[in-house]
């Protein structure tokens, strides 16, 4: 008897912990949607992605939602959150692709439970590229400290680091990373920076990992923002005098500037740089190669200084001499970047002239961070009223203009209030990633869109996390995410042990 | 009578451990307020992450409790008395030779007393308690393999020094295995200004002025901080002209070490918060949460300028982590409300001492290259428009805290012409009488007539002054001797304190 009562408390408790919540039986029926964090609400998402648990956020106790699809129905609910089967969450997309999944709400809320209006999760037939890889910092201003580039296998929610500076970085000699890159969305050829302490640039050249020195006499600086060249392997950099200074009431807070910026060009093989372009009047910014590898798009403001300060009194002329540096603070809104292009010569290695593609500073705007789709028709770029940091301007949007037509699409389904900065299209053109800060304005998430074979810009989501809250609990940011079709393969430790040893110098060619 | 030996040592020890700590509330509430820990996987796994992050999680879990000092100490000394035993009973110590065994856990000791302006740079979160339970660990799992490692030497007869030898084997490969988070990061006490600091800035933050000020007052040497802290307290009580009555005399830190401390570290974002530098604050509170971890400081301070700045999701991010501590939960809930109800926020202490600092001028770039004090100086002396009576003392006074001579004769100008009809407080009649004789003044002072009073005290000031110059006295001897009489007063703060630091 005691055997038997035990063995259905057992079972019971089992199927309790194991079993479904189901839809309430009677409820109240709203007129919209819920609120849900992250909002998944009619968005357009890759047949490949990995499952979207979001919160329901209207004070409920408790949640449950029903999956609706072509194939059958799924319910989930766990406290105020909706976490799906990553199993059940793959056949759904399958059975999904070209659909929907309808996702009706219920939430209990003082006892009561009520039903919003349902809202679709669309299913498109293409997939996403499986990886992207994103530099985790914390919304700092100067310090740096716990920095890592991390890849994530977006079909999952499988994070690891590529690189943790923390690996060689000491208190005392703290040390930065930056700018991750790869060749055509392959790891194979891939680099990134790290500044101050074992500073150098991290180059994966096939079977090799070396650390390079890109500064000479010549420069004003190493390789900053790099672009390398989808099939050679050479790789563009912008060289970058950088400053920072600080808002006192903005709530932008920070402006990041370039005094002096140039272009050149990386020969990893031959370990030689050039220049590509260095006007002196010109900040040169953001290259980015084409797909076919033929043409060099980049950013540039033309901005001349005048050693003066700006006079208070328009009719006279302030004779105080200041340092470029004082000069770009006190003039940072006339600092308005445009998009131009070079066209490149593969065999001979030669770029053609100057031509600009979109100008910018006709709307009093400043545009920069140029990528081109896949197909090399369109091109996507961060557009805010000043300056090139455009991670740091509420107002900056992702802005994407048809080079066919010359005409700029409707962006606005992607874009937020909020600040909107560094577009990069997947390998296929169909998705495009940015980098928001749509949930606070302070932290930076990224955010993907379906771009249609129609040229149309699609409801922006999310990467998703396996918790719900995880973008509330994070304090650090997605910084620069890039697409990749495959992991990187060389390991945190070879990295460091690379980090650990002297660059080799580049050498400049005239 | 050996065996009780071994208890009389472990009481002795925690006695005066628990004092030695206790006495120093401030102190490990500070220790506290400079960690954090958030109940959630979240957090969990972003500190395991990290190298010795168990400990640092753990440490970081304990670290709480020292919100109620006594609780805290006690958690501590709990586990330094458990090592002790553990340690005891691995190297098998008898009588006085237990002693051996308190060395460890008093070098803990030490080593949390002696942090001193190490609490602002350390870069272990849960510093106190990840090293205490890293060190319990090893002592846990060693005593573990020594009865194990006994048991089967049993049978082979061993001499007592060749089983001392095996434990203390045993107890070097569990420190290797744990490898524990030990430091001592300085050899030297802090200095008593570094406990008054801590003090000040703890009764700022909960708005305490008079607390604030009576600390200033027991100093006689206080430091550039504890100069800012009780300037923020006049401010906010609207005595900011009795500034040179209580002693402005800022000096730097005694430091061990090589340690280099900056008020950046040290108080920036809340200084920059009371002075309603909201941007500033903010930046400070991430830097120093960057560089040296996430606190409850500074997530306390990121919570109120983002209020203040209306960027209310974010403020809402940070009450949500806030929500998830064991002493945080209540402000964090507080703050919630404030946002909500914006006319709740207006009513606070807080927002009316900080509101009217907010100038309602030009936003502008700038730089304070880490220099906070000399940032905040230089900002308000050159203010030329301000927007609120308060603003107006307080660019007044900190012209004369800076010794810009210059711009305070603007700033008196301004002030006389939009007060007509006010009484001129004494220090500003104090420091215009001064300065009528500057040669920098953009601006004739003479004309102004001033108190009897004040120029009749100026009036001795001067003929002491020539006096004491005609003995051929230097600076610092005048100083010294024209104190008593005239310490209180601009004159004095203008011509005897040479020792402006700023760091």
């Amino acid at each position: 008897m005691k055997h038997n009562i035990f063995t259905t408390l057992a079972l019971t408790v089992l199927m309790v912990a194991c079993g479904r919540p189901s839809v309430p039986g009677s409820y109240t029926s709203k007129n919209n949607t819920p609120n849900i964090f992250p909002d998944y609400t009619d968005v357009t998402i890759p047949c490949n992605i990995a499952p979207l648990n979001f919160a329901v956020q209207d004070g409920c106790k408790e949640t449950v939602a029903r999956f609706t699809y072509p194939g059958g129905e799924y319910i989930y609910g766990d406290g105020t959150k909706v976490i799906i089967d990553e199993g059940e969450w793959k056949e759904m997309l399958n059975a999904s692709k070209g659909k929907n999944i309808k996702v009706d709400i219920f939430s209990n809320i003082n006892g009561e439970w009520i039903a919003y209006k349902s809202f679709n999760i669309n299913v498109a037939e293409e997939e996403i590229d499986p990886y992207i890889s994103y530099r985790l910092i914390q919304p700092s201003y100067v310090a740096y400290e716990g920095l890592s580039i991390n890849q994530r296998n977006i079909t999952t929610y499988e994070e690891k680091d590529i690189y943790n500076n923390m690996s060689v970085s000491t208190e005392e000699n703290g040390q930065c990373i930056n700018c991750h890159s790869y060749q055509n969305f392959k790891t194979s050829h891939m680099l990134f920076h790290m500044r101050q302490s074992y500073g150098g640039t991290m180059i994966v050249n096939g079977d090799e990992v070396k650390k390079v020195d890109l500064k000479t006499d010549e420069l004003i600086s190493a390789g900053v923002y790099p672009a390398w060249h989808p099939t050679l392997n050479i790789i563009a950099f912008s060289t970058n005098k950088t400053g920072q200074s600080f808002h006192t009431k903005d709530i932008a807070k920070i402006e990041v500037q370039d005094t002096e910026s140039d272009l050149i060009l990386y020969d990893v093989d031959k370990n030689e740089v050039s220049y590509i372009a260095a006007d002196e009047n010109e900040l040169e910014i953001f290259p980015t190669w084409s797909p076919d590898g033929k043409t060099l798009y980049f950013g540039s403001a033309h901005f001349v200084y005048t050693g003066h300060a700006p006079s208070q009194d328009s009719t006279q002329i302030d004779t105080t001499k200041i340092e470029k540096e004082t000069e770009m603070i006190q003039r940072y809104k006339e600092c308005k970047y445009d998009l131009y292009k070079k066209s490149f010569d593969p065999n001979t290695r030669t770029f053609g002239p100057k031509e600009l593609v979109y100008s910018a500073t006709e709307h009093n705007m400043s545009a920069t961070l140029p990528r081109i789709s896949a197909d090399g028709r369109y091109l996507a770029f961060a557009e805010g009223g000043w300056g090139c940091f455009h991670i740091w301007h509420p107002e900056a949007d992702i802005q994407i203009l048809d080079l066919k037509t010359g005409k700029k699409i409707d962006t606005k389904p992607m874009n937020s209030p909020r600040a909107e900065s560094y577009p990069v299209w997947s390998s296929n053109g169909r998705w495009i990633m940015c980098e928001s800060r749509r949930d606070d304005g302070n932290y930076t998430r990224p955010a993907i869109a379906y771009f249609d074979k129609q040229g149309k810009v699609h409801k922006a989501f999310e990467l998703p996390q396996k918790d719900p809250y995880f973008y509330t609990f994070f304090l650090r940011s997605f910084n620069r995410p890039e697409f990749m079709v495959e992991p990187v393969k060389v390991s945190p430790q070879t990295f460091s042990s690379v980090a650990k040893k002297d660059a080799k110098k580049a050498v400049f060619k005239k | 009578m050996k065996d009780k030996i071994k208890y009389y040592i472990a009481i002795v020890f925690a006695i005066v451990a628990y004092t030695a700590l206790f006495t120093k509330s401030d102190y490990l509430f500070a220790l506290q307020y400079h960690s954090l820990f958030v109940k959630g996987h979240i957090f969990m796994a972003t500190t395991l992450n990290n190298p010795g992050g168990l400990w640092t999680w753990i440490g970081c879990y304990l670290t709480q409790f020292f919100y109620h000092p006594w609780l805290g100490a006690l958690i501590l000394v709990g586990i330094w008395v458990a090592t002790y035993f553990f340690l005891s009973s691995i190297l098998k110590l008898k009588s006085y030779w237990n002693l051996v065994a308190v060395f460890p856990v008093a070098i803990q000791l030490f080593a949390i007393l002696s942090l001193g302006y190490y609490i602002y740079y350390c870069k272990q979160p849960g510093y106190a308690f990840a090293q205490a339970t890293s060190i319990l660990a090893i002592t846990i799992l060693a005593l573990i393999a020594s009865i194990v490692t006994s048991y089967f030497l049993k049978k082979k007869n061993l001499s007592a020094a060749k089983y001392l030898a095996i434990d203390t084997c045993i107890l070097i490969v569990a420190t290797i295995i744990i490898r524990p988070v030990f430091r001592v990061y300085s050899w030297e006490l802090p200095s008593k200004t570094f406990y008054s600091e801590l003090k000040m800035y703890h009764a700022i933050d909960e708005c305490r002025w008079d607390d604030v000020l009576a600390e200033a007052q027991e100093c006689d040497n206080p430091t550039n901080l504890m100069v800012i802290y009780k300037n923020i307290a006049l401010m906010h009580t609207d005595r900011l002209t009795d500034m040179f009555m209580i002693n402005n005399c800022g000096t730097a830190p005694t430091v061990p070490d090589s340690l280099n401390v900056h008020i950046s570290q040290l108080g920036a974002p809340m200084i920059y918060y009371q002075f309603g530098q909201i941007n500033y604050a903010y930046r400070w509170a991430i830097e120093n949460s960057v560089e040296y971890g996430t606190s409850i400081n500074n997530m306390k301070i990121l919570v109120r300028c983002a209020i203040l700045n209306h960027e209310f999701d974010v403020a809402r991010k940070y009450t949500a982590i806030l929500k998830r501590t064991a002493y945080y939960r209540d402000w964090a809930k507080q703050q919630e409300d404030n946002i909500r109800y914006s006319s709740n926020l207006i009513k606070t202490q807080e927002f009316q001492n900080i509101a009217p600092l907010i100038n309602e001028d030009a936003n502008r770039l700038d730089v304070d290259n880490g220099l906070c004090e000399k940032w905040i100086l230089n900002h308000f002396s050159d203010i030329i428009h301000p927007t609120s009576r308060k603003l107006e003392d307080v660019i007044m006074c900190i012209a004369l805290w800076a010794e810009d001579s210059y711009s305070y004769c603007i700033h008196f100008y301004n002030y006389v012409n939009r007060h007509p009809n006010e009484n001129i407080p004494l220090l500003y009649q104090e420091a215009a009488i001064l300065l009528c004789s500057q040669k920098e003044s953009p601006i004739d002072l003479n004309n102004y007539q001033f108190d009897n009073i004040i120029t009749d005290q100026f009036n001795n000031f001067v003929r002491d002054y020539n006096d004491l110059s005609k003995l051929g006295l230097d600076s610092e001897e005048m100083g010294r001797r024209l104190k008593p009489i005239y310490g209180k007063t601009y004159w004095w703060y203008y011509y005897f304190y040479t020792d402006f630091n700023i760091y």
